[in-house]
């Protein structure tokens, strides 16, 4: 049985920022997955999740991410991770996330980066 | 800092997962743990959970059960995670793919190998059909 999950979601021109509220575990990790998914499937080709608003994220929520950067990768697209506390950035680096996924400073930066590169 | 000890008994349902967390937190905050631990804790305590739901093997009218002991003393923190489910060693989990590039990346393996990276010590043993975890952490 899936718990909800609040995601905010905000557009800087052709940027659709996401902004997932409170904890992303195994219990609403579905229901996120699913949602990335609808927003790729939708056309979008950069995605900046904003992580402000996350206290917490199991790898459950980090598998989501890495479908998701895959999936837009596909479409010529970027997914782009942002502002997350020092807790969240530590796991991050342990899994080798950060290599393959984006992660940088705040919002600005992310919306910055170019889809290519 | 006080020493203090924290035990719950929880099903392993997902949907137990919030409420476990909201009262990791709680001991934290009576036993002043640093943020870092109490995070590290808790994802720990998410990722052995999912673990036993996804590999652990019930006969009929068995729940999943799992039970929590936290201890917190100066400068370190046991955690005991006993489960039933058959026997399942997590310390034996392979290290996960973590330099692939992304279209080549695995999806998965990544829960129990967090947990073994932040905790400063750990091991397992398999006593009258409970799997028991010990994880040590420092908090100086």
């Amino acid at each position: 049985m899936a718990s909800n999950i609040d995601v905010q979601e905000e557009r800087e021109g052709d940027v659709l920022i996401m902004i997932p509220v409170g904890r992303i575990d195994s219990s609403n990790a579905p229901i996120f997955e699913r949602l990335v998914k609808d927003r790729i499937d939708d056309g979008e080709t950069k995605i900046v999740v904003d992580f402000t608003k996350l206290s917490f994220i199991s790898s459950s929520g980090m598998r989501v991410l890495l479908i998701g950067a895959k999936n837009i990768q596909s479409n010529q697209g970027k997914l782009v991770l942002c502002s997350m506390r020092d807790s969240i950035r530590e796991i991050f680096s342990i899994s080798g996330f950060d290599t393959i996924i984006p992660v940088v400073q705040d919002r600005i930066a992310a919306i910055d980066l170019p889809l290519t590169g | 800092m006080i020493t203090g000890d924290f035990n719950v008994q929880i099903s392993a349902r997902v949907s137990e997962l919030h409420d476990l967390a909201a009262m990791v937190e709680t001991f934290g905050e009576a036993q002043e743990l640093p943020n870092r631990t109490v995070f590290i804790i808790n994802l720990a305590l998410e990722e052995l959970v999912t673990n036993t739901l996804v590999h652990g093997v019930f006969d009929d009218g068995v729940e999943p059960k799992i039970k929590i002991n936290l201890t917190a003393s100066k400068q370190h923190v046991t955690v005991v995670v006993e489960s039933n489910g058959g026997a399942f060693d997590p310390t034996e989990d392979s290290n996960p793919d973590t330099t692939s590039e992304l279209a080549n990346r695995p999806i998965g393996g990544l829960g129990l190998h967090l947990v073994k990276a932040q905790a400063d010590g750990y091991s397992y043993e398999f006593i009258d059909g409970i799997n028991r975890l010990t994880l040590e952490y420092n908090t100086a």
